[in-house]
C-alpha cells in the first residue's frame, strides 16, 4: 500500500509537471487582477477552457480541459508578442485581443469579460439587459486601464508627482500622492497634530524612547519655523535612532543569538552580537542600504581583511544549523529572497513556483550562490580564546562547490544530471551575472599568521615560560629534595615509595614543561620574524619546523609524565580512564619522536582556509542592489513605511510576487523607491522625507464620517495610532524613571536579567527559547521569522505592567522624580498633571484630574501612614503606566 | 493598528473563514456582545479539549496495542519470524525523514512484552496491565492503533502538535488552531492553557504549544499548578493590599473609558479595557483554578494526591478538569518532559521505566475520565492521549526499545467520540500501521471536527499549508 505521504507527493507531482494545471492558479489570479473591481463573479475555467463534454480528450500536456477559442487565441498571441520582442504576460496578451471577438458571437472579448461571459463560447453572451449601460462601463474600464500599474518585476521608473491645487498642504511629494487618492475617495483629512503629540510620536518612532521633560520644554518653546525639522535632524543623528531602527532591521534580517540544547550550539553562532553592533553602527553612519546588503551577503569578499565589515556576514551565519546542511541553505535562500527581494523563492524548492516565474531549477541556481560557504570563528585581537570572543563569519570553503537539483526537494534524491550553476531566475532583469573569483590577501585566509595572533603568541609564551620557571623553583625542587632526603639508606620504604616516584615524575613533567615553554617562545618569535620578512629563508623555515617538532615532543612528554604521576595518585577504581588517556599520550609521544627523525622538506605549513573566494555571493549582492533591480528598493521602502505608519503600502511585505497583495499606493511606492536609490540609498534621508510630510504629521483623532467610510485608514486621512513595540515599552519604563543605561554594544546580555538590569532591550539575548518574558508579553518577535510584528492586546500585558518589578520600580522612581521637580509644595493637581505629561505626553483633562484626585484621597486613606501620600502618588503613577495612552503612540 | 489591519487581513481570506475567525477575534477582543458567537463549519459535538501528551515515546505494544506474537517469537530476529515481510515494506523508506540519518535503525531482535495484558470492559479492548485505571474506561475510549509519523527522533513531539517535520520549523499547533477558530468561552481565564513542563528545546520547546504565524495571542499560556506562582506577573511584585490594587485597576479602567470618548473608534482601546478586566480577574481566578486544596478528600484521593508517585500529575489532571469546568477551551498537559528527549524514552530498562511512569499517570488519567463523566463534562470535552511515537518491537540494549514512527497508538474519549473502539491496526509484531493508516494530523482533524471546525478551511493567506497538515477526520470513531 502506498503511504499517504507517497500519495500526497504523487498528487503534487501530477500538479507540478503538468503545464496546463500549473498555469491555472497563476492565470486565474492574473485575470482577476486584470479585471479588478470590474470582475463580476469569481474567475472559473470557462473563460478560457471548454466545458467538460464527452469525447473531449485532453492533449498530453493539458491534463485538464482543453482551451476554447479565446484560450487558444491567448496562446497564439503570446507567440506573436514574443516574436515581436514584447512583454507577453497575461495582461499584455489580454490588452492585445480585447477588441477582438474570439468566439464570433458579435460581442467583443472586452464586453464579454466586463459582463462575465465567456469570450470563448459563442453560446454564452450577454443579454440585452446586461448591455444596456455597457458604454458607460467600457468608459470606466478604459479609465481604470489608465491607472498607475503596479509592475513589481519591472525597473523602477520615477512617477510624475500629481499636481495639487494651491489649497492643499503639500510638505513633501508624498503628500501629493496621498492627497490624490484621498480626494478620489472624498475623504477629509485630519489637521496636523499638536506639537506635543508630534513630539512624542517622533521620539518614540525615531528613537524608541519618550522625550524627557527638558527635551519637551525645549521643543514646545521653540517657535522657529524649522523647529520640527531641527528636531528630526537631531533625533536622526542620535545613537538612540540607530539602536531603535537596528531592532526593526533585526526583525527583518532574523537576528538570533546562538540557540541550542544546553551548551550545544545548534543554530546561529556565539558572538553574533558583532553583527548586531554592525547594524547599529551602519545605521548611525547612514551607510547606504545597498552597501549594507552587499556587506551582509559578501562582506568577506568586499573587504577580506576588515573585521569591521565582515561582521555583517552575521546575516548568513545566523542560518547555520548543526544538523542539516540543506535546512541551513534552504533558510539562507528563503530569507535572502524574502528580506531583500520580497520574493517567495522558497516555494520553488520542491516544484516550480505556482504564481511567480521561478522554476524549480531557479531555486537551486539561487542556492548555488551560497553552496561554497561555511561558517568559522576568527580570533580578534586581545582574545585568543574564541569561546570567549571572536568573529563569527562566513567564508567560501569549497569555491567550486556544485549544486544539484533535488527531486521534489528531497535531499536524498539529487538529480546528478541537473547541475545548477549560480544564476538568478531568467524572468528577472539583467540576468547575466559576472562572477569573478576573489583572490584573498594572506591575512584573510592564513589566520594563524596574522600579526596580532603571532604577537599574542609571543606574549603568551613569555607568560608560560615565567610560570614554568616558577613551578620548578618553588614547588618541585623542594618536594623532590625533601623526599629524596627521606631515602637515606636503610629508611623504611613503605608508603613512601609511590610518593617518591610521583614527586619525581612531577619534577620531570615540570622540566618538560619548562623546555616546552622555551621552545614555544622560540617558535613564536621565529614565526613573528618570518612574517615580518618579505621572504623567509629556507634555513629559517627548517628551523621553524624543527622547533615545532621539538615542541610537540616536549609537550607530549609533559602530558605523559603528568598522567603517569596522576595514575600513581589515583585509587584503583578510578585508574582505568587515566590508563586510557596515558595510552593515547604515549602514542602521541611516539609519533612526535618519530617525526623528529624524519627529514625536513622546508615547506611552510598550509594556511587554514582557501586563498580565494568564489565571488558568487558578491555577484548576487551586486545584482540585488543594482538600481535596475526592481525589487530591492521597493521592498525596503515598504518596510520603512510600515514602521512609520503602522501599515505597509504592500501588505504582503515579503511577497511582492503575483500571489502577493497589490499596493494601496503603487505610484507613491515607486516614487519613494526612486527617491531612495537616487539619494544613495540613504535611510536617514528617507526617514526625513517621510516624517516631515504632512501625511505623517496628521492628527490621529478620528471623525465619524471618515471612520465609517475608511475604518482601516487605507487612504491616510489620519495618522493611525500604534501600540509601542515590546522593546519600546520596557525601554520607556526605564527612561521615564531615569534608570536607562545607555551603554552601547557588546556581548548579548542574559535575558533573565532583563527586569533587574537597565540596558536597552536590543542588547539582551534573543534566540529560540531565550527571550525575555516581559518582552514576549508584548509580542516580541520570534527569532525564526518576523517580517511584520503582531500587536495583540492580551491580559498578560496588563499583568506585566501592573505587577512586574520593572513597572512598579518605575512608578516609585517617577513619583520620586516628580516630587523633586515640583518641590514639597506640590499639590495633588500639579502632581497629576506632571504625571500625565511625562507618561502620556499631554496634560490631564478636567475629568481626569477629578478622577485622579479622588483616587489619591481614597488611596491615601487605604495606605499606611506616615508615607501614605507618597504611596498613593506612586500608586497613581503605576496606574498611568497602565493607561492605554502610555503604550499607545498617537 | 492591530484591529483594522486584522480586519483588512481577514477580508483577504475570502468567503467562509473570515466570518468565523473575525467573529472569534472580535469575540475575544471584547466584541462578543456585538457579533455573537463564532460561526462554525459544523454543528459542534464538543467545546473543550484536554490533550495529554507523554514526552519521550510511550510504548504502544505495552500500552494500547498488545502483541502476543512478540512473546511467541521472543529472541528471534524479525527475519526469522513469519512476518519477515515487515523488513521489505516500502514504509521503511517512505515513512521516514530523519534528523540525523542512521541514528535509529530497525531493531532486529524481537523483544517480549514486559507486562501482561487482557481484554477490558464489554468491548474487550486489549490493553496492558500497566494502564488499569485508564483501561477501566475502555468502553468510553476510541483507541487508534494505526498512527504513523515521519520523524524517528524526538522532533516528532513537535510534529505531533503541528503536523510538520521539525526540519520544516515551527508551525501553528493544534491548540492554537482551535483557539484561533473558536475564541474563548470564559471571562476570567486564558483560553489555551499548558500544564506540566513543556517540551525541551531539543524537540520543539515552546513551539510545541505555539501559534507561530497565527500570532502570539493564540499561544498556549503556561500555568504552574502552584497557587502562589501560577504564571508570570500574576501577583504584585511589591506588597500591596487587595483594596489598593483593586483601586488601581478601577482607576485604569475609568481613565481608559474616558479616552474611549475621545477615541470612540479605537478597537485596541476597547480591547485593552477588556484585557484589564480579564487580567484583574485572572489574578484571583488563575491561582484559584490551580488551587486544588478545596477539592473533596475523595476527589483528591481519586487523583492520587495522597501518593507521592501520582501527586504531581494528579494535580495537573485535577487542574485540567477545573480549567475545562470553567470554560477553558484547550488544556495541553505534558508528562515526562525532562529537559531532554523525555522520560518515556526507554532505550534501556523499559520495564522499570514504564512501570514507574505508568504508575505516575494511569491513576490520575483514570480519575480524570471518571471525574469528567460524573460531572457531565465528558459530553462536551474530548480527552486525547498520545505520545510522539511508539517503541520498536525489537530490543535495544537488551532490555529497552528504540524510537518507532511506523506504527503506534493514541486514544480519544468524550466529546462525541465513540467508545469501546479499537480502530486501525499494526501488523502482528506492532511494527507497521497496516490497517486504516492515520498520520498524526488525522487526530487533529477529528478533534477539530468535533469542535465544529473543518481543518481544511483553517488556512491564512500567504501561509500555504501542506496536504499532510490538514489531516482527515477518522470517521469511524466519530459518533
Amino acid at each position: 500500500m502506498l503511504s499517504r505521504l507517497g500519495w500526497c507527493l504523487a498528487g503534487l507531482l501530477a500538479c507540478v509537471f503538468s503545464p496546463a494545471l500549473h498555469a491555472t492558479p497563476a492565470n486565474k489570479k492574473a485575470l482577476e487582477a486584470y479585471l479588478g473591481p470590474f470582475l463580476k463573479r469569481p474567475v472559473d475555467c470557462k473563460f478560457c477552457h471548454l466545458a467538460d463534454a464527452a469525447g473531449n480528450k485532453a492533449s498530453p500536456d493539458e491534463v485538464d480541459k482543453p482551451h476554447n477559442v479565446f484560450g487558444a487565441r491567448l496562446k497564439i498571441i503570446r507567440k506573436e508578442l514574443n516574436k515581436a520582442g514584447k512583454a507577453s504576460d497575461l495582461e499584455a496578451r489580454l490588452d492585445a485581443i480585447l477588441q477582438e471577438d474570439s468566439d464570433a458571437d458579435g460581442v467583443s472579448n472586452l464586453i464579454e469579460l466586463l459582463t462575465s461571459h465567456s469570450p470563448g463560447d459563442a453560446k454564452d453572451k450577454p443579454t440585452s439587459e446586461e448591455l444596456k449601460n455597457i458604454d458607460k462601463v467600457v468608459a470606466e474600464f478604459a479609465k481604470y486601464q489608465k491607472r498607475y500599474r503596479w509592475k513589481p518585476l519591472e525597473v523602477v521608473v520615477r512617477p510624475t508627482v500629481p499636481v495639487m491645487s494651491p489649497g492643499e498642504l503639500v510638505r513633501q511629494p508624498i503628500d501629493a500622492f496621498i492627497i490624490a487618492e484621498r480626494q478620489a475617495q472624498n475623504l477629509t483629512p485630519r489637521p496636523e497634530a499638536s506639537p506635543e503629540v508630534l513630539l512624542r510620536r517622533l521620539y518614540l518612532d525615531l528613537t524608541g524612547l519618550p522625550p524627557t521633560m527638558e527635551e519637551r520644554t525645549a521643543f514646545l518653546s521653540d517657535s522657529s519655523p524649522d523647529a520640527y525639522e531641527k528636531l528630526v535632524d537631531r533625533l536622526l543623528a542620535s545613537p538612540r535612532y540607530a539602536e531603535r531602527w537596528a531592532r526593526h532591521w533585526m526583525d527583518i534580517w532574523r537576528y538570533s543569538d546562538w540557540a541550542g540544547y544546553g551548551a550545544e550550539i545548534r543554530e546561529s553562532q556565539p558572538h553574533i552580537w558583532h553583527w548586531r553592533d554592525w547594524i547599529v553602527d551602519s545605521l548611525h553612519d547612514d551607510k547606504g542600504y545597498d552597501q549594507m546588503v552587499r556587506e551582509m551577503l559578501a562582506g568577506d569578499e568586499i573587504a577580506p581583511e576588515d573585521d569591521k565589515t565582515i561582521r555583517a556576514t552575521g546575516f548568513l551565519v545566523r542560518n547555520w544549523f548543526k544538523f542539516n546542511r540543506n535546512v541551513w541553505l534552504d533558510n539562507t535562500v528563503e530569507h535572502t529572497a524574502k528580506a531583500f527581494l520580497g520574493m517567495t523563492v522558497n516555494c520553488a524548492r520542491c516544484h516550480d513556483h505556482m504564481y511567480d516565474p521561478i522554476r524549480q531549477d531557479d531555486y537551486y541556481s539561487f542556492r548555488a550562490f551560497f553552496e561554497p560557504l561555511q561558517v568559522r570563528i576568527d580570533r580578534l585581537p586581545g582574545q585568543s580564546d574564541t569561546t570567549k570572543n571572536g568573529l563569527a563569519r562566513v567564508y567560501d570553503a569549497e569555491t567550486q562547490a556544485k549544486t544539484y537539483l533535488l527531486i521534489r526537494g528531497n535531499e536524498a534524491m539529487p538529480d546528478k544530471d541537473r547541475l545548477c550553476s549560480p544564476s538568478v531566475p531568467a524572468s528577472f532583469h539583467g540576468t547575466k551575472l559576472a562572477i569573478q573569483p576573489v583572490t584573498l590577501p594572506r591575512d584573510a585566509f592564513d589566520v594563524e599568521r596574522r600579526l596580532h595572533v603571532l604577537q599574542e603568541a609571543v606574549t603568551e609564551a613569555k607568560g608560560r615560560l615565567t610560570r614554568a620557571q616558577g613551578a620548578i623553583t618553588d614547588k618541585h625542587v623542594k618536594q623532590v629534595a625533601s623526599v629524596i632526603g627521606l631515602l637515606r639508606p636503610g629508611a623504611s620504604l613503605g608508603m613512601n615509595v609511590p610518593c617518591v616516584t610521583y614527586y619525581q615524575l612531577d619534577h620531570q613533567a615540570a622540566q618538560a614543561e619548562l623546555l616546552a615553554a622555551q621552545l614555544s617562545l622560540a617558535l613564536s618569535e621565529l614565526k613573528l620574524r618570518e612574517r615580518q620578512q618579505t621572504t623567509a629563508s629556507p634555513n629559517e623555515t627548517v628551523l621553524t619546523e624543527m622547533t615545532q617538532r621539538q615542541l610537540a615532543q616536549a609537550e607530549a612528554r609533559k602530558t605523559t609524565l603528568t598522567l603517569e604521576a596522576t595514575l600513581l595518585r589515583t585509587t584503583v577504581k578510578k585508574k582505568p580512564p587515566i590508563v586510557e588517556q596515558l595510552k593515547q599520550a604515549q602514542a602521541q609521544l611516539k609519533t612526535a619522536e618519530e617525526r623528529l627523525q624524519k627529514p625536513i622538506d622546508g615547506k611552510t605549513t598550509a594556511a587554514k582556509y582557501p586563498d580565494s573566494s568564489s565571488g558568487r555571493r558578491l555577484a548576487l549582492a551586486r545584482w540585488i542592489t543594482d538600481v535596475n533591480n526592481p525589487l530591492a528598493a521597493r521592498v525596503a521602502v515598504n518596510h520603512i513605511w510600515m514602521r512609520h505608519f503602522g501599515q505597509p503600502l504592500v501588505s504582503s511585505v515579503f511577497d511582492f510576487g503575483k500571489n502577493g497583495q497589490q499596493p494601496t499606493h503603487p505610484a507613491l511606492l515607486d516614487y519613494l523607491a526612486a527617491e531612495f536609490m537616487e539619494s544613495g540609498w540613504s535611510l536617514k534621508k528617507l526617514h526625513k522625507l517621510i516624517v516631515t510630510s504632512n501625511t505623517y504629521r496628521l492628527d490621529s483623532t478620528p471623525t465619524k464620517e471618515c471612520i465609517d467610510r475608511d475604518p482601516d485608514n487605507r487612504f491616510y486621512w489620519r495618522h493611525s495610532p500604534q501600540r509601542m513595540q515590546a522593546e519600546v515599552v520596557r525601554d520607556s519604563l526605564l527612561q521615564l524613571s531615569d534608570k536607562l543605561d545607555l551603554t552601547q554594544g557588546g556581548p548579548e546580555l542574559d535575558q533573565a536579567a532583563g527586569l533587574t538590569t537597565a540596558r536597552r532591550s536590543l542588547y539582551y539575548r534573543h534566540a529560540n527559547e531565550k527571550q525575555m518574558t516581559f518582552l514576549l508579553s508584548f509580542d516580541a518577535p520570534t527569532p525564526t521569522e518576523c517580517y511584520r510584528r503582531v500587536n495583540s492586546v492580551v491580559p498578560q500585558q496588563a499583568l506585566a505592567l501592573a505587577n512586574s518589578s520593572i513597572a512598579q520600580e518605575a512608578s516609585v522612581a517617577i513619583a520620586k522624580k516628580l516630587h523633586q521637580q515640583l518641590g514639597s509644595q506640590a499639590t495633588p493637581s500639579s502632581f497629576i498633571d506632571a504625571g500625565f505629561i511625562l507618561i502620556t505626553g499631554r496634560h490631564a483633562t478636567e475629568d481626569e484630574q477629578k478622577l485622579c484626585q479622588q483616587f489619591l484621597q481614597e488611596q491615601e486613606a487605604r495606605g499606611k501612614s506616615p508615607s501614605s501620600t507618597e504611596r498613593a502618588r506612586t500608586s497613581l503613577i503605576l496606574v498611568l503606566l497602565n493607561h492605554h495612552e502610555f503604550v499607545t503612540v498617537r | 493598528m492591530w484591529q483594522p489591519n486584522r480586519r483588512a487581513f481577514l477580508a483577504d481570506i475570502g468567503m467562509g473563514f473570515s466570518g468565523l475567525a473575525l467573529a472569534a477575534l472580535l469575540h475575544k477582543d471584547g466584541y462578543s456582545k456585538d457579533t455573537g458567537t463564532p460561526q462554525l463549519h459544523f454543528t459542534p459535538k464538543a467545546k473543550k479539549v484536554i490533550w495529554l501528551f507523554m514526552v519521550g515515546g510511550a510504548s504502544h505494544v505495552e500500552g494500547f496495542d498488545p502483541k502476543p506474537m512478540l512473546n511467541k517469537y521472543e529472541g528471534k530476529t524479525i527475519a526469522e519470524t513469519p512476518y519477515q515481510d515487515i523488513l521489505k515494506s516500502p514504509h521503511l523508506k517512505t515513512n521516514l525523514r530523519e534528523l540525523l540519518p542512521g541514528q535509529h535503525k530497525v531493531q532486529p531482535k524481537v523483544y517480549r512484552m514486559q507486562v501482561d495484558h487482557k481484554k477490558w470492559g464489554k468491548s474487550g479492548i486489549e490493553i496492558s496491565n500497566w494502564w488499569p485505571h485508564v483501561a477501566a474506561h475502555a468502553d468510553k475510549l476510541a483507541v487508534v492503533r494505526s498512527l504513523w509519523t515521519t520523524d524517528n527522533d524526538h522532533g516528532a513531539q513537535l510534529q505531533f502538535h503541528t503536523g510538520r517535520h521539525v526540519l520544516d520549523g515551527p508551525q501553528p499547533t493544534i491548540g492554537s488552531w482551535a483557539h484561533y477558530g473558536l475564541g474563548t468561552l470564559n471571562e476570567n481565564l486564558p483560553s489555551f492553557v499548558v500544564l506540566g513542563t513543556p517540551l525541551a528545546d531539543c524537540c520543539g520547546g515552546v513551539h510545541g504549544h505555539g501559534s507561530h504565524y497565527l500570532g502570539p495571542e493564540h499561544n498556549g499560556i503556561r500555568l504552574n499548578v502552584d497557587p502562589k506562582n501560577p504564571l508570570p506577573f500574576a501577583t504584585s511584585a511589591q506588597a500591596k493590599s487587595a483594596a489598593e490594587q483593586a483601586a488601581e485597576f478601577e482607576l485604569a479602567g475609568k481613565l481608559n473609558a474616558l479616552s474611549n470618548v475621545t477615541y470612540p473608534d479605537d478597537p485596541n482601546l476597547r480591547a485593552r479595557i477588556k484585557s484589564y478586566e480579564l487580567a484583574y480577574k485572572m489574578q484571583s481566578s488563575v491561582p484559584d483554578v490551580v488551587n486544588t486544596a478545596g477539592e473533596s478528600e475523595a476527589t483528591r484521593k481519586m487523583y492520587g494526591l495522597d501518593n507521592a508517585r501520582t501527586k504531581a500529575f494528579g494535580e495537573q489532571c485535577l487542574a485540567a478538569r477545573r480549567l475545562v469546568e470553567r470554560g477553558v477551551r484547550f488544556v495541553q498537559v505534558f508528562h515526562g518532559s525532562n529537559g531532554g528527549a523525555g522520560a518515556w524514552d526507554a532505550h534501556g530498562g523499559l520495564k522499570k521505566n514504564h512501570t514507574e511512569l505508568c504508575a505516575q499517570v494511569d491513576q490520575p488519567i483514570g480519575a480524570l475520565l471518571t471525574d469528567l463523566a460524573q460531572r457531565g463534562l465528558l459530553d462536551d470535552t474530548i480527552v486525547v492521549w498520545g505520545s510522539e511515537f511508539g517503541r520498536t518491537p525489537g530490543a535495544q540494549d537488551g532490555d529497552g526499545r528504540d524510537h518507532h514512527p511506523y506504527g503506534f497508538s493514541a486514544w480519544m474519549c468524550g466529546g462525541g467520540i465513540k467508545g469501546g473502539i479499537a480502530h486501525g491496526a499494526t501488523d502482528e509484531l506492532g511494527f507497521h500501521a497496516v490497517d486504516h493508516r492515520h498520520y498524526v494530523t488525522d487526530i487533529h482533524a477529528t478533534v477539530l471536527k468535533q469542535l465544529g471546525l473543518d481543518s481544511r478551511r483553517l488556512e491564512v493567506p500567504g501561509r500555504k499549508r501542506l496536504e499532510i497538515e490538514f489531516g482527515e477526520v477518522i470517521k469511524e470513531v466519530v459518533a
